[in-house]
């Protein structure tokens, strides 16, 4: 028990006196973190500005007008001619223009179908030219029902529910979080036991009467309370810097840390057993690591991954422990609500800590 | 066996530890009494390091045994690790801790009492340390905490590995008078070296290997004792000297032709060649040196560094294994 102390307190000094590593695992998250958040943050809402030309002045084609100028999801504002309004289209000024066309007023009177209206998009922006079509079509389709005494027999009732207000920099705050967990351990374990190996000092140490089990033990609570206060540190940054939210409870997202802590120490093990030279263990690490940064949904959803890939994806722990957060943080999950998250990290913390004590070796 | 007779403290019986095909250690046996300073003294490679470590319980042997205070290192390993010390070779200790914290950290592995930090990191004369990071200490200082750490459970055998390998000469001075204090206290010190003067000097009993064996064990004094009435004459010849005395290049050279008739003077037993250095190995120094100087004179060579002395360990080990201590 002395021992188990003793060797939590050492390690704890030697992260607290290792000032470079201290600064470099916090200051790359949060490095990340105001990277990746101040350029692709932004909001995701997709703004619809545009022009209306109206170049007939009927009745009708002012009414249109009006409705156009109205639409809450088109910011339209009144062109005074085509021409113009389609160069500042062609050079980006504008993301689309609409032409009400002379003789409108009195094709639409006339009632016989010959009425029409122009739209101009901007063909590179599919999703803008999408949405427009949609929404001018629609209020084009009013006036031919107002014409028409058309009678819905069906009609949408619309209810308002609210939705979370998600952000891009809600979604990469935990998937850092994950990734930080994922990067300290596993690499920090694999490069710190294959170094002790190397420059005898854990055959020092198995010269004495110490158990494994207390230095194990040691490093992982040594450990856990480092990642711990880093991993709240992060968040809160998040907080204060970008107003991430902590909707769930903070136990769970703390539980969810030790678990993702365990499971890449386990894991940094078994990479230290393997390695011949902690030279290697870096790379090693760095091989198992890299890809998992990329492919566990850390920075970009998981469902933007290849169809291909999601099967992979669907097993590694990283997207289990960035999915399993972003719940908890961003939805304010419950353990009922990531239990299979939660079960799939589990599963990997016990499969690798039994193959990590099967491969540990003091020498 | 023996162990129980009061003056055997290590036991060590037919070891033999073999690497895929290479055999380091190949069937060394020996007893360590309580109370002395007993030397391994081999080159690189002698196996000298493989058999300390199986008598540490660091390596299961694949033959034999080894006893420490009674306890069998294959199966009462807990036993003999509160009893034994250790300095290794080569062990590196955590250099962001300070000679106070790492103290403390290897006290606290031990189950037995432990030694009072203080007294202890003074006997080793490093008090004025004790909240120095171990990265500022130096080379001897940090051999000097690897020894204190060594000490910490109050063992009954210390094991020290090759202690001084890389110190400079005051370094080692002040680690043997380190050793030969503890010895005065009574602590029985088992200690690797492949300094041959520092075997000499430190060791009550001497234990020569090669090649994984043992080749001798005894007392520096009878070890030396062994060699005979043999002395060596030493001197040095230049090369270019050597080469001119031998005239219009004979088939086999200056360097052997000199050789053949050295080796024919009276007395002489051996001879042997470092550079432009001679050593003549002679039964009788006196005739030996009376000769030696009349062929000099007919040859007209000048005999630089002319000295005689009676063997040292390293003639012992030459003797017994045909190569020297210093070979890589």
């Amino acid at each position: 028990m002395k021992a188990y102390v003793q060797l939590t307190l050492a390690q704890l000094r030697l992260f607290a006196r290792n000032r470079q590593v201290l600064f470099w695992t916090l200051f790359f998250p949060v490095f990340f973190m105001i990277l990746l958040g101040s350029f692709l943050g932004g909001d995701n809402a997709i703004t619809l500005e545009g022009l209306v030309v109206n170049e007939d002045r009927s009745a009708g084609a002012s009414e249109l007008e009006r409705q156009l100028l109205a639409n809450p999801v088109l910011l339209s504002e009144l062109a005074d001619d085509r021409d113009s309004a389609l160069q500042q289209l062609q050079d980006g000024d504008t993301q689309y223009v609409v032409v009400l066309p002379a003789g409108l007023g009195d094709a639409i009177e006339a009632g016989a179908g010959e009425a029409v209206v122009r739209l101009y998009t901007d063909d590179t922006n599919r999703t803008v030219s999408e949405v427009v079509t949609a929404a001018v079509s629609a209020q084009v389709d009013q006036i031919s029902k107002s014409r028409t005494g058309y009678e819905p027999i069906v009609t949408v009732e619309a209810e308002g529910v609210q939705a979370l207000n998600l952000r891009y920099i809600d979604f990469l705050v935990p998937g850092i979080v994950a990734m930080m967990i994922m990067s300290n351990n596993l690499n920090g374990v694999a490069g710190q036991i294959a170094s002790w190996r190397e420059r005898g000092i854990l055959r020092r140490m198995q010269s004495t009467p110490l158990h494994a089990a207390s230095f194990i033990g040691a490093q992982i609570t040594a450990r856990l309370l480092l990642n711990g206060l880093q991993a709240v540190i992060v968040v809160l940054i998040g907080q204060l810097a970008f107003g991430t939210q902590v909707n769930g409870s903070w136990l769970l997202l703390l539980g969810l840390i030790v678990m993702g802590t365990l499971a890449f120490m386990s894991i940094g093990f078994i990479i230290a057993g393997l390695a011949k030279t902690p030279e290697s263990a870096g790379p090693i690490a760095g091989f198992v690591s890299f890809p998992l940064l990329f492919l566990g949904g850390v920075f970009f959803p998981i469902a933007n991954m290849p169809d291909f890939l999601q099967p992979i994806v669907e097993l590694l722990p990283i997207s289990h422990l960035a999915t399993g957060m972003r719940q908890v943080m961003n939805v304010g999950a419950s353990l009922g609500d990531i239990w299979y998250d939660a079960a799939l990290l589990g599963g990997w913390l016990i499969a690798a800590f039994v193959i990590a004590s099967f491969t540990f070796k003091w020498e | 066996m023996t162990t129980n007779q009061p003056d055997t403290l290590i036991e060590v019986s037919g070891l033999v530890k073999r690497y895929g095909a290479f055999t380091a250690v190949n069937g060394v046996s020996f007893e360590v009494r309580r109370g002395e300073v007993f030397g391994l003294l081999g080159p690189n490679g002698a196996g000298k390091t493989t058999t300390m470590e199986m008598m540490e319980g660091l390596r299961q042997p694949d033959e034999g045994y080894a006893k420490v205070a009674g306890y069998d290192t294959r199966t009462q390993l807990s036993k003999v690790k509160e009893v034994i010390g250790v300095q290794l070779q080569s062990t590196s200790l955590f250099d962001l801790l300070t000679v106070r914290e790492i103290t403390e950290m290897y006290a606290s592995f031990y189950k037995v009492p432990t030694l009072p930090i203080g007294p202890l990191l003074e006997s080793v004369m490093l008090e004025e340390k004790l909240r120095g990071r171990v990265k500022h200490l130096s080379g001897g200082q940090k051999q000097r905490l690897a020894i204190a750490l060594a000490l910490v459970n109050d063992p009954q055998v210390v094991f020290l590995d090759e202690p001084t390998t890389g110190l400079d000469p005051q370094a080692r001075r002040m680690l043997w008078d380190i050793i030969l204090r503890l010895r005065d206290q009574g602590k029985t010190i088992v200690l690797s070296t492949h300094y041959m003067d520092e075997a000499e000097l430190l060791s009550d009993r001497i234990c020569l290997m090669d090649s994984g064996r043992v080749v001798a064990l005894d007392t520096p004094r009878e070890l030396i004792r062994s060699l005979g009435t043999e002395s060596t004459i030493e001197f040095r010849i230049a090369a270019a000297a050597v080469a001119a005395a031998a005239g219009e290049a004979p088939p086999s050279g200056p360097a052997e032709e000199l050789t053949d008739e050295l080796r024919a003077l009276e007395g002489v037993r051996d001879t042997a060649l470092r550079k432009d250095s001679w050593v003549l190995y002679s039964d009788a120094p006196q005739a030996t040196l009376t000769a030696l100087i009349a062929w000099a004179e007919h040859r007209a060579l000048d005999l630089a560094e002319l000295r005689t002395r009676t063997g040292t360990l390293e003639d012992v080990f030459i003797h017994m294994t045909g190569r020297s201590l210093r070979e890589e």
